[in-house]
């Protein structure tokens, strides 16, 4: 176990290395530069910027840039919003969008999870069918439809409408946000769960006389849970880092937008700067949610020496 | 199953972390809230190029004179008043000695200076007004190529505490408006030094982070206390300001946020006083409920189509095929193509917030006073000159359009003759040509489509529609990598030149290839003329070259569009967007 989690941990910086140079090239090799405008540049002003933002030529980029990353921790400024680093923009958006991000998927775990065994355990009835219809709405309704649906209603019912502060604030976003996920681990423990009510173990549990709910809850949830699980890490990498649309509708200041903004804006060093962060994301909530799934359920060797 | 309930309190205590983390807080409303036409890209000010950035540095920074804010002409600021040499080419502004920065400094003449050479060290997009100065053009080059001539020679000297002399190449009548231009402001160099850095090249540069508060120091009405990325700028009324008895708000906020839906919502809860930009479709629906707080003016730009005016077209418009004959070098194609478009139909039925129809690329907005207007090439000279007044009421006119003026008239007929003249009877053997434009501007992408079907109609002739990004359409026009572009021009200073020297043939901004002596000549007969009036009258022959050989076709005149309650004073829509923040006040 101590080793799996020690040989991932070793292949990160590996990964993380193909993903800069691969979001590197894309960046360079797409048309139009940081320091185009509606204005034409003077080419003497153009070499200065470049100069000052050590984008003479992708080579110098190319080396100057990791090392920056590697020795000072520094993803160098933004080329487009000039009076903040890269660091600054990380530091002051990303904490938003985890924020949300958490509360979005503690939503969507909660009602996804609960919603989704009760549909199963009543198969074929109303609730079965309503979460069927709601969850459809979820997936197909694309988010920037509910969000400015949700916008829309918190302007008539008086509700803060956009923005950062307090908690109320986080509502509606929050729901926005939960929607797509929540829909998905409805089906996904609606799934697994009618297959684990199925099973022996669990007509046995119910002979030996346990009523319903704590076998569904005891014996059933857990293994009804593990697809969720595998789900929840890309999901969490997902929604932590921000939607670029729920934080555009509610005007959240988040890392979001950036991952939009920054490609229009071909702020290079930007790019590099959300697309690490948010590798650095997926690859270890993937990695805790291996580490998860044996702490669930200890039966699961994530070393796979069983095979 | 206690495991179970790990991943749920995980998340919970992951929250909780995070809320504390991200650092929420609510503040005490600030006395007047905006939301800008986007966020910040940069205050500073040798690399401010965006109404935005203007706009807050407007509120922040002064120059040595201000605009009034009633009537935008130039007022003492930061000088108390000038004396100007008899050749009208040295002027000696006597500073405000209670003047002051934030931090309680004075402000000196060395202030300016310093804040004057540094736009000729670091080259910005403004840099090029400064070439007016003596030696300012030369002095920036040898500098670039790190043999700087003596900076003694340049025209900007500071020969006192409190005098501060200009000296100019040539004589330049708005040079009051200039100076009132955040890229003309001071600085206090004290404040930056912490930020200075040596460049490879062994000169320096000020990382930007010296416009960031606690650090900023300004000498505007209002002093930067918060900037919170993406979020908000908090103003607060500077105690340092030499006329703050006259600065109505105490506070000023600047809200973040680019989504429309979000800002109208936020205006109509009376979060935000103040929408200073309506976005054309918004703006066209509030006009059809007949808002009363939408407040609208003639704008000092226009929308135009600009042609390339090279002999051959470049391959990327052709797929790929190299060296075919360019249609739009042929003066004749493109006064055909400005005869067939009917441009009362795309203000009525696209922009429909009142835009003026254009026949000519300078606005008749009322910003240029004594300017005219000359009768364009079609015209049976009835009438030589028309001011601003005049021609204003001729476009709104039924058959302003059609008839005598200034610039190219619609008229179909014509068109049909001039484009057969030029070899292409009813549109045959023209390529097919594509029309550029923004896709993210949905104004634009309706109007290529518009035209599409006009000069199809209209001339029988066919053209593609080819949407871009915004940089892409830049780095296109700029490269001369296309054939017909939707573009825009606003005038920086109230002066034509702002307009005309855009297609003068050294122009950067140059972007049709039109390159004519004649009207580089008159441009530069009118810089070196001293009299105001003989002045006007060649830059108003040079405008009326291009109205007439139509590089560009100019299809309407802006209106700025902004949405603010009755009981908020101060603020209002004017042709260049200025806002005075001094006498901005929410009544309540």
């Amino acid at each position: 176990m101590h080793k799996v989690i020690l040989y991932r941990l070793l292949q990160f910086p590996l990964i993380l290395a193909v993903i800069y140079l691969l979001t590197f090239l894309l960046a360079w090799v797409a048309p139009g530069d940081p320091f185009t405008n509606e204005r034409n540049l003077d080419p003497v002003v153009r070499e200065r910027l470049a100069k000052k933002y050590h984008a003479e030529s992708a080579k110098k980029f190319l080396l100057w840039y990791p090392w920056n990353i590697v020795r000072y921790g520094d993803f160098g400024p933004s080329m487009q919003y000039k009076e903040w680093s890269v660091n600054d923009i990380v530091k002051s958006s990303l904490p938003v969008s985890v924020t949300l991000g958490c509360f979005a998927l503690m939503i969507a775990v909660l009602v996804g999870v609960g919603v989704g065994t009760l549909a199963a355990v009543r198969r074929g009835g109303a609730l079965d069918w309503s979460s069927l219809s709601i969850t459809l709405i979820g997936i197909s309704l694309p988010s920037f439809v509910t969000a400015a649906l949700l916008l829309m209603l918190a302007a008539r019912w008086k509700w803060p409408i956009g923005g950062w502060g307090g908690i109320p604030d986080m509502m509606l976003p929050g729901v926005a946000l939960s929607l797509a996920p929540m829909a998905y681990i409805v089906r996904l423990t609606r799934v697994s769960m009618l297959d684990v009510l199925g099973f022996d173990y669990v007509r046995t549990a119910r002979a030996k006389g346990l009523s319903r709910p704590v076998v569904i809850w005891k014996h059933c949830l857990r293994n009804a849970f593990l697809p969720v699980l595998s789900y929840l890490g890309p999901a969490a990498a997902v929604t932590l880092t921000g939607s670029f649309v729920v934080e555009k509708v509610f005007n959240i200041p988040g890392l979001g937008q950036h991952f939009v903004n920054s490609v229009l804006n071909r702020d290079r060093t930007l790019i590099l700067g959300v697309v690490m962060v948010y590798s650095v994301f997926l690859l270890t909530f993937n990695l805790l949610v291996d580490i998860a799934y044996s702490w669930v359920d200890p039966r699961i060797d994530i070393s796979a020496e069983g095979n | 199953m206690g495991r179970l309930l790990i991943i749920p309190l995980g998340l919970l205590a992951l929250l909780g972390g995070a809320m504390i983390w991200s650092g929420g807080g609510v503040e005490q409303r600030a006395e007047f809230r905006f939301i800008n036409r986007g966020d910040i890209f940069t205050l500073d000010i040798n690399q401010m190029s965006y109404l935005q950035d203007f706009r807050l540095t407007y509120a922040i920074r002064e120059g040595l004179y201000n605009l009034d804010a009633e009537t935008y002409v130039p007022v003492p600021a930061g000088a108390s008043g000038y004396d100007l040499s008899d050749d009208k080419r040295v002027w000696t502004f006597h500073l405000r000695p209670e003047a002051k920065w934030s931090n309680g400094d004075p402000v000196r003449a060395r202030d300016y200076e310093f804040s004057w050479r540094r736009m000729l060290e670091e080259p910005g997009e403004y840099t090029y007004l400064f070439y007016y100065i003596k030696n300012a053009a030369e002095y920036e080059t040898s500098h670039t190529k790190g043999q700087p001539i003596d900076f003694g020679t340049v025209g900007i000297r500071a020969v006192d505490e409190l005098t501060f002399r200009v000296t100019l190449n040539d004589p330049v009548p708005y040079l009051l408006d200039l100076v009132a231009f955040p890229p003309f402001y001071p600085r206090n160099e004290r404040s930056m030094e912490k930020f200075k850095e040596k460049t490879p090249d062994g000169k320096y540069t000020y990382r930007n982070e010296y416009t960031r508060p606690p650090d900023v120091v300004t000498n505007g009405p209002f002093s930067l206390k918060v900037w919170d990325f993406h979020r908000r700028l908090i103003l607060q009324r500077s105690d340092q300001y030499w006329d703050r008895a006259n600065v109505k708000s105490k506070s000023i906020e600047m809200v973040a946020n680019d989504n429309v839906l979000s800002q109208f919502l936020l205006y109509e809860s009376g979060d935000v006083d103040w929408l200073a930009d309506v976005p054309g479709e918004l703006a066209a629906e509030l006009k059809e409920k007949g808002r009363k707080d939408l407040r609208t003016s003639p704008a000092f730009g226009t929308c135009f189509l600009t042609f390339l005016c090279q002999p051959t077209l470049p391959p990327s418009t052709m797929a790929g095929e190299a060296g075919v004959k360019n249609p739009l070098a042929d003066i004749r194609v493109r006064q055909a193509l400005a005869l067939a478009i009917d441009k009362r139909f795309i203000v009525n039925t696209i922009t429909r917030m009142g835009e003026l129809p254009a026949r000519t690329y300078l606005p008749p907005d009322g910003t240029l006073r004594e300017f005219t207007w000359l009768s364009g090439p079609f015209a049976s000279a009835q009438k030589e000159r028309i001011g601003a007044e005049e021609f204003r009421k001729l476009l709104m006119a039924p058959g302003g359009l059609e008839g005598d003026g200034p610039g190219v008239p619609t008229d179909f007929a014509r068109a049909k003759k001039l484009l057969a003249e030029a070899g292409y009877p009813q549109g045959r053997g023209m390529p097919v040509m594509p029309i550029l434009f923004i896709t993210s501007n949905p104004t634009r992408a309706k109007i290529a489509q518009v035209l599409k079907s006009q000069w199809k109609a209209n001339l029988g002739i066919d053209v593609n529609v080819q949407g871009v990004e915004g940089k892409i359409f830049s780095q296109r026009c700029s490269k001369k990598d296309y054939a017909i572009g939707i573009a825009a021009w606003f005038g920086d200073y109230p002066d034509a030149s702002t307009f005309t020297d855009k297609y003068k043939s050294t122009s950067l901004q140059n972007d049709c290839d039109w390159i004519r002596p004649e009207f580089d000549d008159l441009c530069a007969q009118a810089t070196r003329e001293p009299d105001a009036g003989k002045r006007l009258r060649l830059l108003e022959k040079a405008e009326n070259m291009i109205d007439s050989e139509v590089p560009i076709v100019p299809l309407y005149h802006y209106v700025n569009v902004s949405l603010s309650r009755d009981n908020v004073k101060g603020v209002k829509a004017n042709p260049r967007q200025i806002t005075i923040f001094k006498g901005v006040k929410v009544e309540r």
